[in-house]
């Protein structure tokens, strides 16, 4: 192999590593005594105190499924339904297989008073398993280092014309692709399929943005809604086929709105 | 004169712009009342001038706000067309006294514009002009205001009618902290007070409380329409209020009715501590059981019947618990349950058959069958106890046939695994909660996608780039390379071929490792080469060697065995390496 070669991949394998190490976690120490603080509160059952702190730790740009599980759990134990489980299903999108989660989830869900329509068809989360088993943020690593992997292989192929290197290569697109396309849909999928949590224990779901507005549905706490747009202080929901219409931007919560990384 | 005419055109002026001034009223509110009695509405109307405009009602603290719709006009003053939108909201008040319908903001084309304040006053007096009996009125109640949780009791919405009415919108209480159930069936009747027909319609939900403590039930609210009598058309004052009024005929006046609220004291059930488990069980319930025949034989059957009956959450009655001693086998039947929803609450039986099948002859003695629940009207658990008849059991006829099964012990009767209370897991408490696992945004990810690419297309640039290098040692590089591929190709199809293309490879690679151009070399003219330009004398004398014997093999016309060519490749491939610069 030439030395080209083997500047080549170790500025690859360098590469790589800087993305690991980008992503890699990191001590968030600032915060941990308002988190024990919220743990102290939360066993001393004083939820709305538990709650400031960990929604100061979420407001400061730890985006955490633990932390968003335990804000879930406090608001529930406070009887804060709607916005419990709006924490639940954001803790949801980075613990997909956490059982304490489901548990509590399922919980919060049955407390709910409206039944739940159109979720996804279970063939469909068979067929597409490692979007709904693998968090989005293992999805992008997976399909990020798998590039990499399917490049450097590639790159090794055409320096060394080495056949074992190719068929790597080709073994290694595969999955790569499969990643990076489910990757790019969870982009799509976060910016123009808007889901929401209903927040207030009731609301009242109208044709227009006045409340003189006609009333259409009424919706309850914790029911998941579409946004299908949204305006300046309202979103325009669907709830399942035919039942559309307009929301106060505060009585839903987006479960995609993940507090902002301070550093970007 | 002229001054004249100066001031009779001022004062058109000033009229043609008057209607125009008061036209930039942007908006404005008006009420129907402003003095009322606790429960009463009033009808306030926020006129909005121009555009679209959102009033905001969130100031209303001391009101229930019920928005009644917009309606739009057009108007054409001095030949200017204004539109006109009208808000109305019914208002009830939450409490007496003076109260005042704040300024309420209203956001026309994104600048604020303020209603006047209006001052309404909530007196528990009836006002003199209506010293009346009201005509219509609400009222509710519950049947046991300190109910134990998981007792139902029933929330009563009363409506009293002395005229007739129509339109009749519920809106019942949100019912926070209880599970819920309307009854369909609503009473009504008619009744004297205070010396008036009044008709009582009543809508009953059984409501089951689902936590201890003190909660409040917010007010109910009816919606409905007073028909004022049309003398014209006599008919029943009892009419139903929800009837359709397509065909009342009369005045018809639209009215909002609210309850007063109801504070419910939520008792926890006290912890029971007797050795038998508890049924789940709260209400008044009996207990009753039979067998169906005590005479027997083994392998025969007899049904043993426990019917559990009562007031309460019959439903989530389970099948008592029977401690069958040894020689039984049991099989269970699915419980036939009749259960109803009446003004009391549910109230029903619940029947459950299981098949004895004795497996040895003798006599067996039952034990008694055992509930245990909380009675609400003796505020205590109860254990209900059905004694059971002892069974004889006399041999099969048939004793060639053995009864393979073992009896089904107590012990190992398997049934679903139902939750016997409710509550989440507890937090996590790690600090790997605080790590920040913030998803890649997309344009990283684009850009992590597209730099492996670059840098392979980089690495194919610096490929080509080397390539094209047309200095003398690179083309002899080249050259080497290229004639070294065409001798492993015809080292077995083309001999000759294969000793001319060996022998460019090597002397290009000398060529290439002196920085010079050529085709052909002498073997001595190569090793001097080599070792002018600083090339070890002894593989400047290899390479010489190895130039020799190609030639000798290419000239001589000597035939070359396989392993003889392979011996001469692999030869000249290590030498172009080793004379690689």
């Amino acid at each position: 192999m030439s030395r080209y070669a083997i500047l080549l991949i170790q500025t690859l394998l360098g590469t790589a590593a800087a993305l690991l190490l980008l992503y890699a976690p990191s001590a968030a120490s600032p915060f941990a005594r308002q988190f024990i603080s919220g743990i102290e509160a939360y066993q001393a059952e004083r939820y709305i105190e538990a709650i400031e702190e960990w929604q100061a730790i979420a407001d400061g740009g730890i985006a955490n499924g633990e932390l968003f599980y335990n804000l879930g759990n406090a608001h529930l134990k406070a009887d804060h339904l709607g916005p419990a489980i709006l924490w639940y299903e954001r803790a949801l999108q980075l613990l997909p297989n956490d059982p304490d989660l489901h548990f509590n989830l399922n919980y919060a869900r049955s407390l709910t008073k409206d039944t739940p329509e159109e979720s996804t068809p279970p063939i469909v989360r068979i067929l597409f398993f490692w979007k709904y088993q693998l968090s989005r943020r293992i999805v992008t690593i997976a399909a990020v280092t798998g590039n990499i992997l399917f490049w450097l292989l590639f790159s090794g192929w055409r320096l060394t014309r080495r056949r074992g290197l190719l068929r790597a290569a080709v073994a290694t697109s595969v999955p790569a692709l499969i990643f990076v396309l489910t990757a790019a849909f969870n982009f799509y999928e976060t910016a123009h399929l808007k889901q929401a949590i209903i927040l207030p224990d009731t609301v009242s779901v109208r044709s227009g943005f006045q409340k003189t507005d006609t009333e259409l549905f009424v919706l309850h706490a914790g029911a998941k809604v579409q946004v299908v747009r949204d305006s300046k202080k309202h979103y325009q929901i669907g709830y399942s086929a035919g039942k559309t219409g307009w929301v106060d931007r505060n009585a839903a919560g987006l479960i995609d709105a993940v507090p902002p990384s301070p550093s970007k | 004169m002229r001054k004249g005419i100066w001031i009779i055109g001022l004062c058109c002026l000033l009229l043609s712009v008057l209607p125009a001034w008061a036209a930039g009223e942007k908006v404005r509110a008006d009420v129907d009342l402003t003095t009322l009695t606790p429960g009463e509405s009033l009808e306030l109307r926020v006129t909005v001038q121009g555009g679209d405009g959102e009033v905001d009602t969130s100031g209303l603290s001391d009101f229930k706000v019920i928005p009644q719709g917009t309606g739009t006009s057009v108007r054409i003053i001095n030949n200017r067309t204004t539109r006109e939108a009208t808000h109305t909201f019914l208002l009830i008040p939450k409490r007496q006294g003076k109260l005042t319908i704040p300024p309420l903001a209203v956001t026309i084309d994104g600048r604020r514009h303020h209603t006047e304040p209006i001052a309404v006053n909530v007196s528990a007096q009836v006002a003199t002009e209506r010293d009346d009996a009201p005509d219509v009125w609400v009222d509710v109640s519950i049947s046991d205001p300190q109910p134990y949780v998981g007792q139902q009791t029933t929330f009563r919405f009363s409506l009293f009618q002395a005229v007739r009415v129509t339109n009749g919108t519920l809106e019942p209480p949100d019912f926070e902290g209880f599970s819920t159930n309307e009854i369909k069936e609503r009473g009504s009747r008619r009744e004297i007070i205070d010396g008036r027909k009044v008709v009582v319609t009543e809508i009953n939900y059984v409501l089951v409380p689902l936590k201890s403590g003190t909660r409040t039930i917010e007010p109910a609210t009816l919606q409905l329409g007073i028909i004022h009598a049309d003398r014209q058309r006599r008919r029943s004052r009892f009419d139903d209020f929800f009837d359709d009024p397509f065909f009342n005929r009369g005045r018809v006046e639209t009215k909002v009715l609210q309850s007063s609220p109801l504070e419910v004291q939520v008792r926890p059930l006290p912890a029971w501590k007797g050795s038998e488990p508890f049924s789940g069980l709260v209400g008044r319930f009996e207990m009753a059981s039979k067998i169906e025949t005590t005479q027997l034989k083994v392998g025969g059957s007899t049904t043993l019947t426990v019917t559990v009956q009562g007031r309460g959450n019959i439903m989530d009655a389970q099948p008592p618990q029977l401690t069958l001693p040894e020689g039984l086998k049991t099989y269970a039947d699915a419980p036939e349950e009749k259960i109803q929803l009446d003004a009391e609450g549910y109230q029903g039986k619940k029947v459950f058959r299981t098949a004895l099948v004795p497996i040895r002859a003798g006599e067996i003695q039952l034990p008694p069958v055992q509930l245990t629940y909380f009675d609400v009207e003796e505020e205590r658990y109860r254990t209900l106890t059905a004694s059971l008849p002892a069974l004889s059991v006399q041999p099969g006829t048939d004793q060639s046939v053995p009864i393979l099964a073992t009896p089904q012990t107590p012990g190992t009767q398997k049934k679903r695994v139902a939750f016997t209370g409710r509550d989440i897991l507890p937090p996590k408490e790690g600090l790997d909660a605080l790590v920040a696992r913030h998803p890649m945004r997309w344009p990283m990810f684009v850009l992590w996608l597209i730099l492996p690419a670059a840098a392979f297309g980089l690495l194919t640039l610096f490929q080509r780039l080397k390539q094209t290098d047309t200095s003398p040692s690179a083309t002899m590089r080249r050259r080497a390379r290229q004639a070294f591929k065409s001798a492993q190709a015809d080292r077995t199809a083309d001999p000759s071929a294969y000793l001319t293309e060996l022998y460019r490879a090597l002397t290009s690679a000398i060529y290439a490792r002196v920085g010079r151009s050529g085709e052909a070399l002498a073997w001595k003219e190569a090793e001097t080469l080599l070792q002018d330009n600083g090339v070890e004398p002894e593989t400047a004398r290899q390479a010489s060697a190895l130039l020799t014997a190609i030639e000798s093999s290419r000239y001589s016309g000597a035939q070359l065995t396989g392993a003889d060519r392979r011996e001469l490749l692999d030869q000249t491939r290590r030498m172009i390496r080793r004379l690689a610069p």
